[in-house]
């Protein structure tokens, strides 16, 4: 596909919508996501973040509208190369340990030079002592940090992450927090369903969710997120 | 920038690298004992398959005969393994990926197409060799009946079910490919069925399943527009791997948590979980509306009441696959009227199969044992006060399936044998799926310290066994009768039909004292 003439913002949905047929996932959502934003997606349980975030990425089809990431189409092989999704449930590899996923990945996605970087996220996430073990034999928050790391060291303009804070240490926290905030500095947006407060401070945006439907768009506050929560 | 190129050569490198990984997790002495189980498994088959058919050999014309006819009917069940691909690939089948390969592999800028070519080339081999497998069987059965050469009769079955398993197969990833939603692929399955069904009424031979199972009698009768059949099963192939692009995500994602939960539960002998996850992986589930609404209140027993209102929320596809078990059980009747004896066994385990949607509100039951738990009655009570909702489904089951037999079997013999098998045959049904269910699936720890490694394994062939056993008790018999329809002996069937209803009855017992699993 030939890249649009006009130029596109990052991400741009129309109408997007999910029907899973024993109830809607997400209703409408229209949304533009520029360079270099960190968005802090929120809201109750049900309201359609991971749907969302699964439409984004090109694993879940839309039932109705449509999402362009640079101006191409979500599931099309420039969307899929622009865009890293971190499920949240850590998706991982029985027969492949941390340092054979991230080979894996790093060239399927045609990586350069991904090996130094590989050792640098190791050593953030403090799992270089277990870049040779198994992760489906790690504990949940090893995992997610494995999955953390998959994500990260592949290429990718927009980075989707769904409750990444869900079952990491406290330092493992504060690094994801760091992690984020350094990639939004170097041009990649973010969209990250989480509650986390400490996100906050380096958030740019927050878009709130309720029933399937935007219920906010707006700066991220703390008064605002907990609000949007329904604390 | 995208490169392709690189990303699909890297794909293949790393696949290959998993796949030696892999291979070297497997101990030979392993990978060994799978051949001779498998070997074991084959050879068992055709001695028994031998016995039941006999060895006497037939004349030439009778051979050119029994093929004319067999072919309409083997081209039929070729016809109903391409209905079960082509329903398989209307939600998204027959390809299973793992999560990480969807979520890792489907998701790296490489055209899904080309991602999905070697998982699609593996399993279309597997079904061809398992085909094959199975058609060498078969064929080796008929090697001492029919006046021909062995080598050239094993290879026709071979290559004809081999030809068969590919198509059936890559009509699946087609649906799935093309993406042509499950309403036009059951309409598709459907008319390949009947095409069958029309050929072998009228004695021809026009369907390709038809044409390709007559591959299987050219060691005895050459039919040249077999040739057809081979061309549209070959054709099929190129046609399923470059339509793979169109694959659904959301359906694989949805069969690759559902499939290996599948696989686990089969491992574990777990029936109901296997039961619940091929709905789920089917999208088979109740209906939001029931066919015909229950008013609240009345003096209606409530768990006869409940039971009712669990059928009436039956989905179409449930309910169409009752009716199909029974109407297979009667045919399947009737062919055993005919001089096929083991096709009682097919009746035995059509009507066991539809025992088990009948019991679904027992089972509901005992999924749930917290709410069973709750109810002030006791447990193995209530367990039992579900029975006669499912009973009545299983005597309408068998009057179907009665009135299908009625197609092979002469009407006095089905009129004199239908009041005498009718109840006991519902009621043994009934009973072995409820037995199978209560049981649930198996301790395997407790087991193996109770009673050792080899006690075990006899004690879950029975657990497996016994329960669709009851059915065939009760069928019994159908072979005591005679094969005179005007004189058949009713007074010996009456006997054995005594066996199995005790036989039921000690299965009640047993369910009379279960227990929820959290008490």
């Amino acid at each position: 596909m030939n890249k649009p003439d006009k130029p596109e913002p990052l991400l741009r949905t129309e109408d997007l919508g999910k029907d899973y047929g024993d109830g809607l996932g997400l209703v409408t959502l229209d949304l533009t996501v520029g360079n270099g934003e960190l968005i802090m997606l929120v809201g109750p349980n049900g309201a359609g973040k991971s749907t969302f975030l699964g439409l984004t990425s090109g694993l879940v089809e839309p039932s109705n509208g449509a999402a362009y990431i640079n101006g191409f189409e979500i599931g099309t092989l420039e969307a899929r190369g622009a865009t890293s999704f971190l499920p949240d449930a850590p998706i991982l590899y029985d027969d492949l340990s941390v340092n054979e996923h991230l080979e894996y990945i790093a060239r399927l996605h045609n990586t350069q030079e991904w090996e130094e970087y590989a050792d640098e996220l190791l050593e953030m996430f403090n799992l270089e002592g277990r870049a040779d073990d198994l992760p489906s034999k790690f504990s949940r928050g090893l995992k997610q940090k494995t999955a953390l790391i998959l994500g990260l060291i592949r290429p990718f303009s927009l980075l989707l992450i769904d409750e990444p804070f869900v079952g990491l240490d406290t330092p493992g926290q504060e690094t994801l927090v760091e992690v984020l905030g350094d990639l939004v500095e170097q041009g990649a947006s973010i969209i990250c369903s989480t509650h986390q407060l400490d996100l906050v401070p380096k958030a740019t945006r927050c878009v709130g969710l309720r029933d399937g439907e935007k219920s906010y768009d707006g700066p991220a506050t703390a008064v605002k997120i907990r609000q949007l929560v329904g604390e | 920038m995208i490169d392709v190129e690189a990303s699909r050569s890297a794909l293949v490198e790393l696949r290959h690298a998993r796949r030696h990984n892999h291979r070297d997790a497997v101990h030979w002495i392993d990978a060994l004992y799978r051949v001779y189980i498998s070997a074991l498994a084959a050879v068992v088959a055709v001695i028994l398959g031998s016995g039941l058919f006999g060895d006497q050999k037939i004349s030439a014309d009778d051979a050119v005969t029994f093929v004319h006819s067999a072919t309409g009917w083997l081209g039929l069940a070729f016809a109903a393994a391409c209905a079960i691909g082509l329903r398989s690939g209307g939600r998204g089948g027959p390809l299973t990926l793992e999560a990480p390969t969807i979520q890792y592999e489907l998701m790296a800028p490489i055209p899904h197409a080309v991602s999905l070519r070697e998982p699609a080339v593996k399993q279309l081999r597997f079904m061809s060799f398992t085909g094959l497998c199975v058609g060498a069987v078969v064929g080796t059965l008929g090697v001492r009946q029919l006046p021909v050469s062995p080598a050239a009769l094993v290879a026709g079955f071979a290559v004809a079910f081999a030809l068969a398993g590919l198509l059936a197969v890559s009509l699946a990833m087609i649906a799935s490919g093309h993406r042509i939603g499950k309403l036009v692929a059951n309409v598709l399955a459907a008319a390949l069925i009947a095409w069958s069904a029309i050929d072998i009424y009228f004695g021809v031979t026009t369907s390709p399943l038809t044409l390709i199972a007559s591959i299987a009698g050219e060691a005895i009768t050459v039919n040249p527009y077999a040739i057809i059949g081979v061309v549209i099963a070959l054709a099929a192939v190129p046609a399923a791997i470059y339509g793979l692009g169109g694959t659904s995500i959301d359906d694989a994602r949805r069969r690759a948590g559902l499939v290996s939960q599948l696989r686990f539960a089969v491992t574990l002998q777990d029936i109901r979980t296997v039961v619940l996850l091929r709905r789920q992986l089917s999208q088979e589930t109740p209906r939001a509306n029931p066919w015909i609404p229950m008013k609240r209140g009345g003096r209606m027993p409530p768990i006869w009441k409940r039971d009712w209102r669990s059928y009436l929320r039956f989905p179409i596809t449930r309910v169409a696959r009752m009716v199909m078990l029974a109407v297979v059980a009667g045919l399947a009747l009737g062919v055993t009227w005919n001089g096929t004896k083991p096709a009682f066994l097919i009746t035995a385990l059509a009507l066991y199969l539809a025992a088990y949607d009948a019991v679904e509100p027992l089972a509901q039951e005992v999924d749930h044992p917290s709410r069973w738990d709750d109810i002030p009655e006791d447990h193995g009570v209530i367990l039992l006060k579900h029975l006669p909702a499912a009973f009545a489904v299983m005597i309408v089951i068998c009057l179907i399936a009665g009135a299908a037999s009625l197609i092979l079997v002469p009407s006095n013999v089905v009129i004199t044998m239908l009041p005498l098998l009718v109840v006991p045959v519902a009621a043994t049904s009934m009973a072995g799926a409820a037995l199978s269910t209560v049981m649930g699936s198996p301790d395997v720890a407790k087991m193996m310290s109770g009673l050792g490694a080899d006690v075990m394994g006899f004690v879950l062939l029975a657990r497996l066994v016994l329960p669709p056993a009851l059915t065939v008790a009760a069928l019994a018999p159908i072979f005591t009768i005679g094969s005179d329809p005007n004189n058949l002996n009713t007074a010996r069937a009456s006997n054995l039909v005594g066996y199995a209803v005790i036989a039921a009855a000690v299965s009640l017992i047993y369910i009379r004292y279960q227990k929820p699993d959290r008490v």
